[in-house]
């Protein structure tokens, strides 16, 4: 039985479409269109939300992946009751705080300090709950010294900064956030990340929709990943991301045209012994190239779980001959825990920097050893690694 | 349908779905139904009335920002409704109201037009021009129409000053009747927001009644009793039609019943009479006629809005 507890969500059977003739309203054109229904033809319609399921505990928090135009932004307007599904199930308890998009209730020719009571009231809080909040909203958003200054004269990071930042104090069961972090700067997107972390850890539900998957790793327990208006996987944020990241880098290789001169025949990673490579070891990537003529190129080798974030990448230039070749590059200590990794390789040729091989993932290897330190997951991926590396060609 | 990999079965544990499964449509007993008793939306509003005053707020501090004039604009143009009006149909005999000079008179009329023409073009504007609001956000929709509802009884006030001005140039003081006055914004208020809820959420799904809804307040101006007093409806007699002698007054009430209200408020305020309870019962049931089908309309139609729009 679903839990009704403040702060859960219930979605069963969502099934949610639009018309799909989005065409001219004319006359003429209406006309046929109910012609057409009173002879019985059905109108057209577009599913973008099919059988979702799925249910978030009180505190729990959901990360909504996927590509553009795969229903993330559809589920949390249904969620938030912005629209209505077309079937099924949805349901949220307790107060709700939705971020749908930051710059949207913000009015260009009122002031901060009109636009921080106006829209915290539309989003939900009373005015006492807004002047309550006033100067930690302001200080938040970093506009203390533009505050009576008229919102079309700041900048577009400091409307996004305000938008947030009163979304942010909204104090509700349930926060559902769609791709806000977006714009901003580095910091602030920490700052944001942060200020989520801290509303989580106050027992509110997330719901958060982001292409940042490491935002979504550091954030959320659960994740869910939306394909063509259906969940393709959901479970643990992790292995949901693998799944993902797997099947945009088999996309990526596909999508590949341009024919490599240097072609890629045979990858392998070992320990030093030859074995399966060891974290914290020494580990060499062997990898048989074939080269129309010699050059000199520059080798980058990166090492990724799943798609296109390496993390690492060592490089080296150095001739090499026509024909087939090995290159060796010893990877004096291998800083990643156990699991499933992507070999990436990119050959540049020095003389005309163009790309002899394009960088791609050409192979996959398991690293043994202890498992990654759980919670910060987020921090792994973000983290810039410096690995030493010995390099040297047959 | 869903494929356990490497969990141990519970929800914990990763599942993989194969989309190939799913049937094209949902179960016809699965669709949602749209169904909101008009008391539990009256209530949902209600308890998210301060957004109805933050988009009122907002729009009114919107408006005369960049206006050198500012908050003056909202007290000039009515000022110069009276001045003009003043001029032009004090000369026309045809209208002229025993007692009452008849720049009175016919400002009041205007006031109660303006309330409800005012109220109709912006408030059925209201949803189409938020649009970003709209699909973005929460709260009831019918706060889109009602704050603009509000924003022109803010307006109404303000013109109540010119006519305090108007009254003391011409020794006028209004009659002790004026105190049903409330009874009759009711009626007015009831109808306005029946008229714009309707107008509103009929405007997401058919752009074409933008135009439309000028016109009507074109006709309306004069197919009102603004200009011109109700009592010419009083002993129509139309040949072609068999009428002899026929008292149209309460088949127009409740066809409008704004006629009714400038009715009233001109009879009470102005000439001191008792309301005329038949007709004020007959625009009053009028009024909350529209109010129901107005809020039915808006609440069937509210599915779509951030679909549509």
């Amino acid at each position: 039985m679903p839990t009704s507890a403040d702060g859960s969500i219930v979605v069963e059977q969502l099934w949610k479409r639009f018309r799909a003739d989005r065409g001219r309203p004319r006359l003429n054109d209406q006309l046929a269109k109910i012609g057409g229904r009173l002879t019985g033809k059905e109108r057209e319609f577009r599913w973008v939300l099919k059988d979702i399921n799925f249910e978030v505990e009180p505190g729990g928090t959901l990360g909504l992946i996927g590509v553009n135009g795969s229903g993330k932004s559809t589920l949390l307007k249904v969620l938030s009751h912005t629209m209505y599904q077309t079937a099924g199930r949805c349901e949220t308890y307790g107060r709700l705080g939705a971020l749908l998009e930051v710059r949207g209730g913000i009015h260009p020719l009122l002031s901060g300090r009109e636009n921080i009571y106006m829209y915290g009231t539309i989003l939900g809080l009373s005015r006492r709950q807004v002047a309550e909040r006033f100067d930690t909203i302001v200080e938040f958003a970093e506009v203390s010294d533009a505050i009576d200054r008229q919102v079309k004269y700041y900048s577009s990071g400091m409307q996004v900064r305000l938008g947030f930042s009163i979304a942010a104090h909204l104090d509700a069961d349930i926060l559902l956030i769609d791709e806000v972090l977006a714009v901003g700067d580095a910091n602030f997107q920490q700052k944001c990340l942060s200020r989520i972390s801290e509303v989580v850890a106050n027992g509110t539900t997330l719901l958060f929709v982001s292409h940042d998957l490491a935002a979504v790793e550091a954030t959320c327990e659960r994740a869910i990943w939306l394909t063509e208006a259906v969940v393709r996987a959901s479970g643990p944020t992790r292995d949901v991301l693998a799944q993902y990241r797997g099947a945009i880098e088999e996309h990526a290789a596909l999508t590949t045209t341009t024919e490599p001169s240097v072609r890629v025949l045979k990858v392998e990673v070992t320990g030093p012994d030859g074995g399966p490579p060891q974290s914290a070891t020494q580990a060499l990537a062997r990898l048989v190239l074939s080269a129309p003529k010699a050059s000199k190129a520059k080798f980058v080798v990166g090492v990724s779980q799943g798609t296109a974030m390496p993390i690492f990448v060592v490089r080296h230039e150095m001739l090499h001959p026509a024909g087939d070749f090995e290159l060796r590059c010893t990877l004096h200590n291998l800083p990643i825990p156990q699991g499933h990794y992507s070999l990436w390789l990119a050959v540049i040729d020095s003389a005309d920097a163009h790309p002899a091989q394009e960088w791609r993932p050409v192979g996959s290897f398991d690293v043994f050893g202890p498992t990654a330190v759980r919670p910060p997951q987020g921090a792994m991926v973000l983290s810039p690694v410096y690995v030493d590396a010995a390099w040297d060609l047959s | 349908m869903a494929v356990d990999v490497g969990g141990d079965g519970d929800r914990e544990g990763l599942k993989i779905f194969d989309p190939s499964t799913l049937p094209a449509s949902p179960s016809p007993d699965l669709f949602y139904r749209h169904h909101v008793s008009l008391p539990s939306a009256i209530g949902k509003v209600w308890s998210r009335r301060e957004v109805i005053f933050a988009l009122a707020e907002r729009d009114v501090r919107a408006s005369y920002k960049q206006a050198a004039l500012g908050m003056a604009w909202a007290l000039l143009s009515p000022v110069l409704q009276v001045v003009l009006f003043t001029l032009i149909f004090s000369r026309v005999k045809a209208f002229h109201v025993a007692h009452v000079p008849y720049a009175i008179y016919a400002y009041v009329g205007i006031l109660c037009w303006t309330y409800f023409a005012g109220a109709l073009s912006s408030g059925g504007n209201s949803m189409i021009g938020n649009i970003n609001l709209l699909q973005k956000t929460q709260f009831p929709r019918e706060c889109f129409p009602l704050s603009q509802m509000l924003e022109q009884t803010l307006y109404t006030t303000i013109a109540l000053l010119p006519l305090a001005i108007l009254m003391g140039y011409n020794g006028f003081a209004p009659k002790i009747e004026i105190l049903w006055f409330p009874l009759f914004i009711a009626v007015e208020a009831m109808f306005t927001a029946g008229v714009i809820l309707a107008m509103a959420a009929l405007i997401v799904y058919v752009r074409d009644l933008v135009q439309v809804m000028a016109i009507i307040s074109q006709i309306g101006l004069f197919a009102t009793p603004v200009i011109w007093p109700l009592d010419k409806l009083q002993n129509i007699t139309y040949a072609p039609l068999g009428l002899h002698h026929v008292d149209l007054r309460p088949f127009y009430c409740f066809f409008n019943p704004l006629a009714s209200v400038m009715d009233g408020v001109r009879g009470t305020m102005l000439l001191g009479q008792q309301p005329d309870w038949t007709l004020l019962g007959i625009g009053a049931l009028s009024a909350a006629i529209y109010f129901v089908i107005g809020y039915s309309i808006f609440k069937r139609l509210e599915v779509g809005f951030a679909d549509i729009s």
